[in-house]
C-alpha cells in the first residue's frame, strides 16, 4: 500500500475562526496538490501546520504510518523531511547562496553536500551564483536559490506558500516555468498555495478549494474548475458568471433552468431543485454571428453585446441575453464578428458549460 | 598621587569573570528565554530585572545572610569546599555575576528575539534543531546585540560598588576593586588619588558606553 498524506485537522487563531485542512495525497507518486482560495481562507494556516510550524488544535494529521500531529502530539518540523518555500525566501542573510542551499545537508560529507547544491541550484537555473550572497542578486533569483535550499535534502513533500506573489510578472512567469520542470523531473510530491489561477492550472493537479477557513471542494484540478460543486466554490475559482436559475425539469443528469427570460440545458447533480445557481466560465462560451444554423450546442441565445474590456491578446465582453453573462474571446474574434456594444450575437452554450449547483444557504 | 594598582587589578579580574560567567551561562538562558512561552513569564522577567532597581546594598545583604558560613548556600559551601564565600574573590564573584544578570540577559533576548522568525522556521523546516538553529543562524545574526551584552557587563562589573562592598569588604588584593578604592580614597581626605581613580573610571565607562551606541547601530547581520 502506497503511503499517503492524510489530513483532517482544525486549528485555532486566537479570537478568529477555526482553518480546516482535510485533504489527502499520495506520498509516493509526484503530483502538485494545489490550495486555493482567496486571501485569509486558511491556505498558509494549513500549510503550516503541515510543516509542523504550527499546532494543530483537533483532528489529526498523518503521513504514511507516522502521525505528525494529533491531540497531544507534535512532531517537530526537522523531523517530517518536508521542504518548504515561503512567499518571502528567507535565505540566511550572512550565508552565500550555497551555503544556503547546503544548510540542510549538514549531515553529508563536504563533497556529497557539494554535488547536491550544484544538482540543486542547476536545476532551479542559478549554478553562476553560488558564491553570491542574497542581498547581491534579484528577488526572482532569491526565490530560486530558496527553492534550491528546499529541494536539496530531497524531502518526502514540498510545501510551497504562494512562492511567486512577492515577483514581478516577467521573473514571476519565467520562475513559474522553472517551478514546473523542477516539480515534474524531481517526482517530489507538492502542495501549493495560491489565490492565482494562472498558477493554480498551470503546476496543479489536483485541488483544494478553500474558503473562510474551510474545505468546499476536492479533486482533479480540471474537474474542479470546469464544474465548481457550489456556488462558493464557483465565486473561489473566479467563474465569471454565477446567476440565479429556477429549476424546469431534470433528467439524467440534465437539467433545464430558467435564468431571467433566458432557458438553460445544464449538467445538475440529481437532488437538485427550485431555486439554483448556474455557472459559466467565461472561456467556455462561444459567440456567433446573429443568423445562426442549427449545431451541437444544446443552448442558443440571442445576445447583445453590453461590454468591451480588452485584456492582453484576449477580450472581456459582457453580454445582455436575459440575464448577464461573460465571455472571453480572441480580438481576432471580436474584429471578425464586429463585435461593439450593441450589436447582437448569439451565444453558444455546451450543456456541459452549464453547472448547475445548489443555492447558498 | 598615584594609582591604586592592585585594586585595577582585581577590578578587571573581576570584570573579567563576571562577563565569561554571564556569557557562558547567560548566553544560552537568553536563548531559551527568547523562545520560551510559558505561565509567569512576567515574574521571572520582573525577577531577572530586579537588580536593576534593587539597591545594590539590599542585594549585598540577603548574599551575605545566605552565602555566610551559617547560611544556607554558605554552610553547604563550606562543607564541601572547607572555605567561606563572604570576603573572598569568589564570594565577590558570584554578588557581581548576580548583580549583572539584567546588563548581559536583557541585550541578548532583545538581539536574539529581533532575529526574523522565518529565518528560524526556514532553519527548523531545513532539519536544524535548536542548538543547530541558534549556533548557525541566530547567534551569527544577533552578534552586535551579544557583543554590546558583554560590553555592558564589563562595564557595569568595573564600576560595582555596593554589592562588592557587603559582600567583599576591603581586602587589598583580593576584593578593593577600584570603585572601592576611591571611596577610601575620599575617606582617608586622599582627594589626588580619588581623583585619578574617579578619572580613569570615567573614561573607562564612557567609552563603553560610545562601543555598546556603535554596536546597537549596526544593522543585524553585517558583523
Amino acid at each position: 500500500m502506497s503511503a499517503r498524506l492524510e489530513a483532517d485537522f482544525r486549528r485555532r487563531h486566537a479570537g478568529g475562526p477555526a482553518m480546516e485542512g482535510r485533504f489527502g495525497l499520495d506520498l509516493d507518486a509526484p503530483g502538485v496538490l494545489v490550495l486555493f482560495g482567496p486571501s485569509g481562507c486558511g491556505k498558509t494556516t494549513v500549510l503550516r501546520a503541515l510543516a509542523g510550524l504550527d499546532r494543530i488544535d483537533e483532528g489529526t494529521l498523518r503521513a504514511g504510518t507516522d502521525t505528525w500531529a494529533a491531540p497531544g502530539r507534535h512532531v517537530p518540523p526537522r523531523q517530517r523531511r518536508v521542504g518548504m518555500v515561503f512567499q518571502e525566501p528567507a535565505l540566511f542573510p550572512h550565508l552565500t547562496v550555497e551555503q544556503n542551499v547546503r544548510f540542510g545537508l549538514y549531515q553529508l560529507t563536504d563533497a556529497e553536500a557539494h554535488a547536491r547544491a550544484v544538482d540543486a541550484l542547476a536545476r532551479t537555473g542559478i549554478a553562476e551564483l553560488v558564491d553570491r550572497r542574497p542581498h547581491e542578486i534579484s528577488a526572482g533569483q532569491r526565490q530560486r536559490a530558496a527553492l534550491a535550499r528546499a529541494i536539496a535534502p530531497r524531502p518526502r513533500l514540498l510545501l510551497l506558500d504562494e512562492p511567486l506573489s512577492a515577483l514581478d510578472t516577467p521573473s514571476r512567469e519565467s520562475l513559474r516555468r522553472a517551478l514546473r520542470a523542477v516539480l515534474v523531473t524531481l517526482g517530489i510530491p507538492s502542495i501549493l498555495v495560491t489565490h492565482d489561477r494562472t498558477e493554480a492550472l498551470g503546476l496543479g493537479d489536483r485541488v483544494v478549494v478553500m474558503s473562510g477557513g474551510r474545505v468546499l471542494q476536492d479533486g482533479p484540478i480540471q474537474d474542479v474548475f470546469s464544474r465548481p460543486c457550489s456556488e462558493e466554490a464557483a465565486r473561489v475559482l473566479g467563474v465569471e458568471t454565477v446567476v440565479e436559475g429556477r429549476v424546469e425539469h431534470c433528467a439524467e443528469g440534465l437539467c433545464t433552468v430558467a435564468v431571467g427570460a433566458a432557458r438553460l440545458v445544464g449538467l445538475a447533480p440529481d437532488d437538485v431543485s427550485g431555486t439554483v445557481m448556474v455557472c459559466i466560465r467565461s472561456e467556455d462560451v462561444v459567440l456567433m454571428a446573429a443568423d445562426v444554423t442549427p449545431t451541437s450546442a444544446r443552448n442558443h441565445l440571442a445576445a447583445r453585446v453590453t461590454l468591451l474590456e480588452p485584456d492582453g491578446a484576449l477580450c472581456r465582453v459582457t453580454l445582455d441575453c436575459g440575464f448577464p453573462l461573460v465571455a472571453q474571446v480572441t480580438r481576432g474574434a471580436v474584429a471578425e464578428l464586429r463585435l461593439a456594444p450593441g450589436s447582437a450575437v448569439t451565444v453558444l452554450l455546451k450543456a456541459g458549460a452549464v453547472q448547475v449547483v445548489a443555492r447558498a444557504a | 598621587m598615584s594609582v591604586d594598582a592592585p585594586s585595577l587589578l582585581v577590578t578587571l579580574q573581576l570584570a573579567t569573570a563576571t562577563t565569561v560567567t554571564l556569557a557562558v551561562v547567560g548566553i544560552p538562558a537568553a536563548w531559551w528565554l527568547s523562545q520560551a512561552r510559558f505561565r509567569g513569564r512576567a515574574l521571572v522577567d520582573a525577577l531577572l530585572a530586579l537588580p536593576l532597581v534593587l539597591p545594590p546594598t539590599v542585594l549585598g545583604f540577603y548574599l551575605l545572610t545566605v552565602l555566610g558560613p551559617r547560611g544556607p548556600l554558605g554552610g553547604l559551601y563550606g562543607d564541601v569546599t572547607g572555605r567561606t564565600l563572604p570576603f573572598t574573590f569568589e564570594g565577590v564573584l558570584l554578588g557581581s555575576v548576580l548583580y549583572n544578570v539584567p546588563f548581559a540577559l536583557r541585550p541578548f533576548v532583545a538581539a536574539f528575539s529581533s532575529v526574523d522568525r522565518r529565518y528560524i522556521e526556514a532553519a527548523a523546516c531545513l532539519g536544524a534543531g535548536s542548538l543547530r538553529i541558534f549556533h548557525h543562524v541566530v547567534l551569527p545574526l544577533s552578534r552586535a546585540g551579544v557583543a554590546s551584552g558583554l560590553v555592558l557587563t564589563f562595564a557595569h562589573s568595573v564600576g560595582e560598588f555596593g554589592v562588592v562592598l557587603m559582600l567583599g569588604g576591603n581586602i587589598p588584593g583580593v576584593t578593593r576593586t577600584a570603585s572601592v578604592a576611591v571611596y577610601d580614597h575620599v575617606q582617608a581626605l586622599d582627594y589626588g588619588g580619588a581623583a585619578a581613580m574617579s578619572a580613569l573610571l570615567l573614561v573607562f565607562s564612557f567609552t563603553a558606553l560610545a562601543v555598546t551606541e556603535a554596536l546597537q547601530r549596526r544593522a543585524p547581520g553585517v558583523m
